[in-house]
């Protein structure tokens, strides 16, 4: 049994770590003094919980720089894991599991909008939570790195990417909804099919006048559940739970590279290293 | 031409038609425009004049293999050009200079200086000029509507995914290493049947130049703005014919537009098994005050039944009054004097846009819009 303190949690409420580990035998919701795993943010808890032998869930938006996410350590006897929810979502599995089986075919473009209220600056590790996806589905590094942003606020950011073989990514965030909900949509089209995420296909209609309503159809706290299932599983199996540091250390690299093309109007390629990327 | 002296009807000739006929035939779907002619130059190759002799037979109306000749002897007024791309803009130039108003199959050209010659030929004869489109289609009245009564705000992000889900020939990998490049003239005649000869003409084109128009009129239409810089990346991802000819069948633009306004493009031949339908054909617009997510094939009816043949669509849109709502449009800018929903000058930008992606899609770089 994989006794999980929670001493941050983000954006998500701990009731639904709550209900997720409900839902699973091996997982269950500790005291944090008592665990043998912790949910945290930033480096410095997460590289002090493994100091201290705990296996760690890392909530990626607590780490804006690649170089700090370097800095994440990680032992043989402890496990480091991203708390990325976007990778476990039911939706996103699914797409996934018919991407990784070939079923689509080699992939050629993923696009992503990703639409909020709040008005505040986009942060990059919004934008790496995407970047990451697109890292994932398409197994590597994209070869080049292109971004614009609406004016002079970082309320909107838009990026292009390209992929070693053809593939292309655009992903849009945005900030700039009125209050109320969010919108996520999601298109993977590949060689021999097609899958789309869509908010727009799974909203139900609430009439009370006017306008009706778009409801949206949740995926309720399924995607805590695949994420707590895979981090239990690395860790009872004793191997690298995924995501890991160096998918975090990816995504924000890209997410770097979209922030230098922006100030410089400019694409981005990889560099020789093929960890870093340049003007090109 | 006084408003007081035109004509009820226009008199329309089709001046060649070696495509899927939906240009002239949606013409006609307007009371004012009559077909009396289908007409075309007496050097065409044979395949061009057989399929402009049966358009004429279904119409009822002569073939004449001399388009002077048929514009002097049929008192036409206006021109329904819908030849292979390359010959568009000549057919376009020669029948502006003849005092014809012009009504044109997409693309506009393969040449960006040939779209030149065009604005230039409808300027100087005080003709207008209407690039076939679908702005009036259900779906993007509606987005117009929406963002024209302000319920988004400023409008300042548009993006759209033009996928068409069909296919074009062998897909990409099945030739045998003695096979010959499929010749793209044959392969789009051989498409015909099917309707997949968009891209019919001697010199090879992609997506962006065979659709690009539709989704970048869209993008015009909706913003007002004109592209500035375009960032793309293209591919031969599907299709045999597309990769022998170094074309693109999937591509993706980002577009940086007048007054900082954004947008993007993805658009592709993505082959019959990728949507139960023509394709996912979508428009997200971010405004100030909210955002828009639209379908473009909405409304539509869904029918499913037993023994349905594979590829039909199980999305049937309806209640579209596209045809009759461009050629109503078209009308009232020859009566009015005023350029329409997309004249020749717009559509040139567009050419413009879709010459920038290409480019930019070979360069890696960021391209000026000329």
């Amino acid at each position: 049994m994989l006794k999980l303190g929670l001493i941050d949690t983000g954006s998500t409420p701990a009731d639904d770590w709550q209900a997720a580990a409900d839902r699973l035998a091996d997982v269950t919701i500790v005291d944090a003094d008592e665990a043998d795993a912790v949910l945290v943010a930033g480096v410095d808890r997460a590289n002090q919980a493994v100091a201290d032998g705990r296996h760690v869930l890392l909530l990626p938006g607590s780490v804006a720089e690649s170089t700090e996410a370097a800095r994440l350590e990680t032992r043989e006897t402890t496990v480091v894991m991203l708390a990325a929810t976007g990778r476990f979502e039911p939706s996103i599995q699914e797409v996934a599991a018919v991407n990784s089986s070939g079923t689509l075919g080699p992939p050629g473009v993923l696009r992503i909008h990703r639409w909020m209220p709040g008005g505040q600056q986009v942060r990059r590790s919004d934008l790496a939570d995407l970047l990451d996806l697109a890292n994932w589905l398409f197994g590597t590094l994209p070869d080049d790195v292109y971004a614009v942003r609406r004016g002079e606020s970082d309320s909107y950011i838009h990026v292009h990417l390209g992929f070693p073989g053809g593939g292309m990514t655009l992903i849009d965030v945005a900030t700039t909804l009125p209050d109320g909900e969010d919108y996520y949509c999601l298109s993977l089209i590949g060689g021999d099919g097609s899958a789309y995420v869509d908010d727009h296909h799974n909203m139900h209609l609430l009439f009370a006048g006017g306008h009706p309503e778009a409801v949206r159809a949740g995926e309720g706290v399924a995607g805590l559940v695949g994420l707590l299932r895979e981090f239990s599983e690395a860790v009872a199996e004793g191997r690298i739970a995924v995501p890991g540091p160096a998918d975090l250390v990816a995504a924000l690299t890209v997410a770097e590279a979209a922030g230098r093309s922006i100030e410089a109007g400019e694409p981005l390629r990889r560099d020789e290293t093929g960890d870093g990327y340049e003007l090109g | 031409m006084s408003s007081d002296e035109l004509p009820a009807v226009f008199r329309c000739a089709v001046v060649s038609v070696v495509k899927h006929a939906y240009v002239p035939n949606g013409v006609v779907k307007h009371p004012r425009f009559d077909l009396v002619v289908v007409c075309d130059d007496k050097d065409q190759p044979d395949w061009v004049h057989e399929r402009n002799q049966l358009y004429a037979d279904e119409q009822g109306i002569p073939y004449v293999r001399d388009i002077q000749r048929a514009i002097a002897e049929h008192d036409v007024q206006v021109a329904v050009i819908s030849s292979e791309a390359e010959r568009h803009c000549e057919l376009s130039v020669r029948c502006a200079e003849a005092g014809l108003h012009v009504v044109q199959d997409k693309p506009m050209s393969n040449r960006v200086s040939e779209c030149d010659r065009v604005v230039e030929a409808v300027a100087e004869n005080d003709v207008r000029f209407m690039m076939w489109n679908r702005n009036f289609l259900p779906a993007l009245v509606e987005a117009k509507r929406m963002i024209d009564e302000g319920w988004i705000g400023r409008p300042y992000a548009f993006h759209v995914d033009f996928y068409f889900a069909k296919d074009s020939g062998p897909a990409k990998g099945s030739r045998g290493p003695d096979e010959p490049p499929i010749d793209w003239l044959e392969r789009q005649i051989e498409a015909h049947s099917d309707g997949s000869d968009g891209g019919v003409g001697v010199d090879p084109m992609g997506e962006l130049k065979i659709e690009g128009i539709y989704p970048l009129a869209y993008i015009q239409h909706l913003s007002g703005s004109r592209v500035e810089r375009v960032y793309a990346r293209t591919t031969s991802h599907f299709h045999q014919a597309n990769s022998d000819n170094d074309v693109e069948d999937l591509a993706t633009v980002t577009l940086e537009m007048e007054d900082g306004v954004i947008g993007t493009l993805c658009i592709g031949r993505i082959g019959a098994a990728s949507h139960p339908d023509i394709g996912e054909i979508k428009l997200h617009v971010l405004g100030e005050a909210g955002g828009l997510v639209i379908s473009e094939a909405r409304p539509e009816v869904s029918v499913y039944y037993r023994n349905q043949p594979q590829f039909e669509f199980r999305g049937r849109r309806m209640a579209i009054d596209l045809d009759y709502q461009l050629m109503a449009d078209f009308a009232a800018a020859i009566d009015s004097g005023s350029g329409g929903i997309l004249d020749a000058a717009t559509s040139r930008d567009i050419a413009a846009t879709v010459q920038a992606a290409v480019d930019s899609g070979k360069s890696g770089r960021v391209e000026e819009v000329g």
